[in-house]
């Protein structure tokens, strides 16, 4: 058994390990049915994107603060199951209320709930339809997901710019209008008969006498004129500003896909977007640097301030570096996206040229975590080649790696990355075997995570000065560790996640049969030794079989050792974000060595100062005690002598002990009494059942079946209001054996015997 | 891990029940009787826990309150007089996969069926007894019953009843293998339906008397206590029945209690100044009968045959 498992180790060879036929124990069994944060809402406008669950929960909060709608609360999950069957695995944002209508006939048809369940769940079901709001969509889980978010993302923040700026441009342009009706109002010939006639067309020359007219209208707008070059300027501008605001707006999001990027659902593909993208940037850019130079003329002219010496070249040079962070955020998104391994295969430059440019294209690198882009037939070479550290190399870009199947993660990412003006790179990974959805690809991409494969990050230049404030590697697993690992302490490692990539399968072995005690180690333990330890022992990890048997399976020194390099790779990571980064280890070590020197000295600085005390203390105690004793001799009382003989000493502190705690910095306080509360019951005037104290005998309801009803726990509550007078409270609450309806204040003033009612309603408020 | 919160494995029953499932008819008691609460407590449990209804079963003997079984949607077993106990504990014998609530009154169980009571106790098969203990023979019309009051009126005893009543709560905690006693009231539907829930939850038999008035014939039983709370005491402990702040202000005199001392608790059951509600005493780790009589459940009847066989050929004719 020993050589052919040292062999398999070292050369690869003799491996029986089926492709795909294992999964990592710690994964949930192949097909288990798995609550994840997809499918996410989408809603319209500027709310935030939830996931089904949140949004499920929210809108039942709202619409049945009470509980009642018992039946709706409990099947909640229900109907997320059936969204998700509705939506599909590979299918792009739906219609929610649609999906969710859709999703709850289904549930209906399975419970077929009957009574008044059955009536409760429809109509709280209706409610909660309409609850959906309109235009909303709801996204199933995809490798791809990224995308819709991005265009969403991008859509979002572009059209409420571009309202904005719609509205202030053609503000501009009203207003240099006027100033040129202004000018045209100076003009003689406007004024004369002719210009006269023209102004109020054929019907109105047919009613008025232009020649006569001109004789009565001067020139009451002065007749000092504008400079034609500055007319001609700010006719210019109009024109500009005016074909801006009235053309329908361009598209929000330009995309431009690689042929070798990883993504589905695209026939469209351009050979290399990287450069189309950072041109058609540029041609965008161009574009709305005239209307960018005509607002900044319009502005210029309507405060007088436009110097054509100054102001003229400053214009004419104007281009995408010049504009301002508003200005730039009119351009359309440009997404490039690429795959690694046209990156690997000399797209290289491209990225770097266009990352340095710093004009703010968003790149997409797709990345399959487990492969080595660039690699060839070999799946992963010892050290890989990785786009994350590539990137975070191009100095300014904002750089994030990330996966749909961490969504609070992406969003965040997405929003910075549009919100900055600066080129960003987006890391995103797809499964082992390319782009897949459902519960598989979301578990798949989950474990590239957990696995180390792919560990997420954010570097936002813009963040801060320090790579502390930059860098961020929050939304791992286990920040502290080298692996995440179960309540037992298994480790799930990158060999863990090799195991979902068939091109590994040739990389394990199951282990049969005795070995000696020492060969085998788990792969977290392996890895976490030193490279010369590590001569003389094979990792393992645990896995299950198709039919859930667990076993363990040997994995090669190749694939071992790209594991190491994934944990490299994630330690140096992690040290950028400051997590464990060894020089803010090295100064807390230096600061607690410090602190404890500091409270040592204190210490004996301390003991030294209490043995004086004390020794102070007993010589003045033992002095006392020898004058009271004199003056009792000499004193007529004897009993005195006794007093003073058994005179108790001066009560002293006790010495502090040489090895007590250090006197801590801020004295510790005793926990305050709590204080009595006192709690007033406040008396309703509204009448209100103790609907819990309830024991469902059905008297309040034999005395009005309209006013009291039963919630979904078959407990009374208060139904129409409308329906009921006073006195059934009273005597509903007359008849309770409970004592749990209280019948407050009456509504109606008119109703007869009010005050007998009341009376017989006091002893139940 | 893998971003899976604890509760994210979902395992979705393919069946869902609401309260109509659990309900058999319209419940016809006195207006205002305490069985009602009993049945909606023991009708929520069920749909909290999605009990299958035709994996539960409501057992009975004979009285007002043995009506039960007819108001419950699930399967139903109205027995003879006495004999609710026999029946449950046969039911468990056989039918583990059951569940079984267990319908009894202060006459039904304290008088003609005692003799069942102490072995169904030792027995401790895993069901919930339900004691609704009125203190009176309500469907015979006010007779005497083993925990009527001393000098109470009755039909049987119209000069008062001459005997102390028995006290069921302590009598159970004097039975062998006992393994759950707790008591509660009826007119405190929360206590009553948390003091159910932790009885269900208990593997064994659970012994829950339910002290009621009946509208009636002994609606009086306990007013003082229903008009004075400090008469009554809330036994609080974390492995108790669970109390809210709203039972805290509905009892405001409460005393923490664990329920592991057999002694404590025959001591607490015994106390005439207040009457303690709550959960007395818990073992789980008493033995249960079924666990014996289940045994060769699945054999089948070929197997079982054979085995007929072998006994038999033991004996020459």
């Amino acid at each position: 058994m020993i050589t052919p498992l040292v062999h398999f180790h070292l050369c690869g060879t003799g491996g029986s390990a089926e492709p795909q036929s294992y999964r990592p124990r710690l994964m949930p069994p192949r097909g288990a049915l798995l609550r994840t944060e997809y499918p996410l809402l989408l809603p319209p406008g500027d709310d935030g994107v939830v996931s089904l669950t949140e949004a499920l929960e929210s809108w039942v909060e709202v619409l049945d603060p009470g509980g009642a709608a018992r039946e709706l609360r409990d099947n909640l999950e229900r109907i997320e199951q059936a969204a998700r069957q509705v939506l599909g695995a590979d299918s792009g944002p739906q219609d929610a209320r649609e999906t969710l209508a859709t999703a709850t006939a289904r549930v209906r048809e399975t419970l077929a709930l009957a009574g008044d369940s059955g009536d409760r769940f429809s109509q709280s079901i209706d409610q909660l339809l309409a609850a959906v709001p309109e235009c909303a969509a709801l996204l199933p889980y995809h490798d791809d997901a990224w995308r819709s978010l991005l265009q969403r993302e991008a859509n979002r923040t572009h059209w409420n710019r571009w309202l904005i700026h719609r509205e202030k441009l053609a503000g501009l342009a009203e207003h240099l209008r006027r100033r040129i009706e202004v000018e045209h109002s100076k003009d003689p010939a406007t004024l004369g008969a002719d210009g006269l006639s023209q102004s109020v067309g054929d019907t109105g020359a047919r009613l008025l006498d232009a020649s006569r007219l001109a004789a009565l209208v001067g020139p009451h707008r002065g007749t000092l004129r504008m400079p034609q070059d500055r007319l001609d300027r700010i006719t210019e501008a109009v024109a500009v500003l005016d074909q801006w605001v009235c053309s329908p707006p361009a598209p929000a999001i330009y995309w431009f896909v690689g042929a070798g990027a990883e993504v589905v659902h695209e026939t469209d593909r351009v050979q290399h977007p990287l450069r189309v993208a950072e041109r058609r940037f540029q041609r965008a850019a161009e574009r709305l640097a005239e209307v960018v130079r005509a607002a900044r003329t319009a502005e210029l002219e309507l405060t007088d301030e436009y110097v054509p010496e100054h102001h003229g070249p400053w214009l004419d040079a104007l281009d995408w570096q010049g504009f301002t962070r508003e200005e730039l955020s009119l351009l359309p998104t440009i997404v490039a996206v690429e795959g690694a391994e046209a990156l690997a295969d000399g797209r290289m430059v491209d990225l770097v040229r266009l990352a340095l440019s710093g004009r703010p294209v968003q790149i997409v690198l797709t990345v399959r975590p487990s492969r080595d882009p660039g690699g060839g037939s070999e799946p992963m070479t010892a050290f890989r080649f990785d786009p994350g550290r590539l990137a975070l190399g191009q100095r300014e870009a904002l750089v994030q790696q990330s996966t749909a199947a961490r969504p609070q993660h992406l969003m965040l990412g997405l929003e910075k990355a549009l919100a900055a003006t600066r080129c960003a790179i987006h890391v995103m990974a797809v499964g082992p075997s390319g782009p897949t959805g459902g519960d598989e690809g979301w578990l798949a991409a989950g474990a590239a995570v957990e696995g180390r494969a792919h560990a997420l990050f954010q570097y936002d230049p813009e963040a801060g000065a320090s790579w502390a404030r930059r860098m961020t590697v929050d939304g791992n697993p286990a920040l502290e560790g080298d692996w995440p690992a179960d309540e037992e302490g298994a480790a799930f490692t990158f060999c863990d996640y090799a195991l979902l990539d068939p091109a590994f399968a040739a990389d394990f072995t199951p282990v049969n049969g005795e070995t000696p005690e020492g060969l085998l180690c788990p792969a977290a333990t392996w890895l976490a030794l030193d490279p010369l330890q590590r001569v003389g022992s094979i990792p393992f990890v645990d896995a299950v079989n198709p039919t859930g048997t667990p076993l363990r399976l040997a994995v090669t020194r190749r694939l071992a050792l790209a594991a190491a390099d994934r944990l490299s790779a994630w330690r140096s990571v992690r040290e950028l974000a400051g997590v464990r980064n060894q020089h803010v280890l090295e100064a807390v070590e230096q600061a607690q060595e410090e602190a404890a020197q500091s409270a040592s000295a204190e210490r004996e600085r301390l003991t030294v100062e209490q043995a004086a005390a004390l020794e102070a203390v007993e010589r003045r105690a033992a002095t006392q005690a020898l004058e009271r004793l004199a003056n009792a001799l000499v004193s007529d009382d004897p009993s005195a002598v006794l007093r003073a003989a058994g005179a108790p000493a001066p009560v002293v502190a006790a010495p502090l002990a040489a090895d007590a705690e250090p006197v801590p910095d801020t004295p510790v306080e005793e926990a305050p009494e709590p204080e009595a509360v006192t709690v007033v019951e406040e008396v309703s005037d509204d009448p209100w059942i103790d609907s819990p104290m309830c024991t469902t005998c059905g008297d309040c309801l034999e005395v009005n079946s309209l006013l009291f009803i039963y919630d979904g726990n078959k407990q009374a509550i208060l139904g129409d209001m409308a329906a009921g007078s006073f006195r059934d409270l009273v005597v509903a609450a007359e008849a309770c054996p409970a004592k749990c309806i209280h019948p407050g204040k009456p509504a109606d003033p008119s109703e007869p015997d009010l005050d007998a009612l009341i009376q017989r309603a006091e002893p139940f408020q | 891990m893998f971003g899976l919160k604890s509760d994210w494995a979902a395992q979705l029953p393919p069946r869902y029940f609401t309260l109509e499932d659990y309900e058999g008819g319209v419940a016809r008691w006195c207006p205002g009787c305490g069985d009602f609460a009993v049945l909606s407590a023991v009708q929520r449990i069920c749909r909290d826990e999605q009990l299958k209804p035709e994996k539960t079963v409501a057992v009975s003997g004979i009285g007002c309150s043995s009506r039960f079984p007819h108001y419950m949607g699930t399967y139903g077993f109205h027995g003879l007089h006495g004999r609710a106990l026999p029946v449950a504990c046969g039911i468990r014998a056989r039918r583990p996969d059951l569940t079984v609530w267990v319908a009894t009154g202060d006459g039904d169980c304290c008088s003609i069926g005692a003799a069942h009571w102490v072995h169904a106790i030792r027995y401790n098969m895993d069901m919930v007894v339900m004691l609704f203990d009125n203190g009176i023979y309500g469907l015979t019309k006010k007779q005497t019953s083993p925990t009527t009051p001393m000098g109470l009126a009755t039909n049987t005893h119209p000069q008062g009843a001459w005997l102390p009543p028995l006290n069921p709560t302590q009598t159970t905690l004097g039975l062998t293998n006992v393994s759950f006693v707790a008591q509660t009231v009826d007119w405190n539907a929360a206590h009553l339906h948390a003091t159910l829930k932790k009885a269900y939850e208990h593997t064994g038999l659970s012994f829950v008397r339910i002290m009621q008035r009946c509208p009636t014939y002994t609606d009086g039983l306990f007013s003082e206590a229903q008009d004075d709370p400090q008469q009554v005491l809330m036994l609080e402990h974390a492995d108790g029945v669970p109390v809210n702040d709203s039972l805290k202000r509905a009892f405001p005199n409460s005393e923490v209690f664990a329920p592991g001392s057999l002694d404590s608790a025959r001591e607490m059951a015994s106390r005439d100044d207040v009457i303690p509600i709550g959960l007395f005493y818990q073992d789980a780790t008493r033995p249960i009968y079924e666990d014996f009589t289940t045994m060769g459940l699945g054999m089948s009847a070929e197997e079982k045959l054979r085995r007929f066989e072998e006994e038999l050929d033991r004996f020459a004719v």
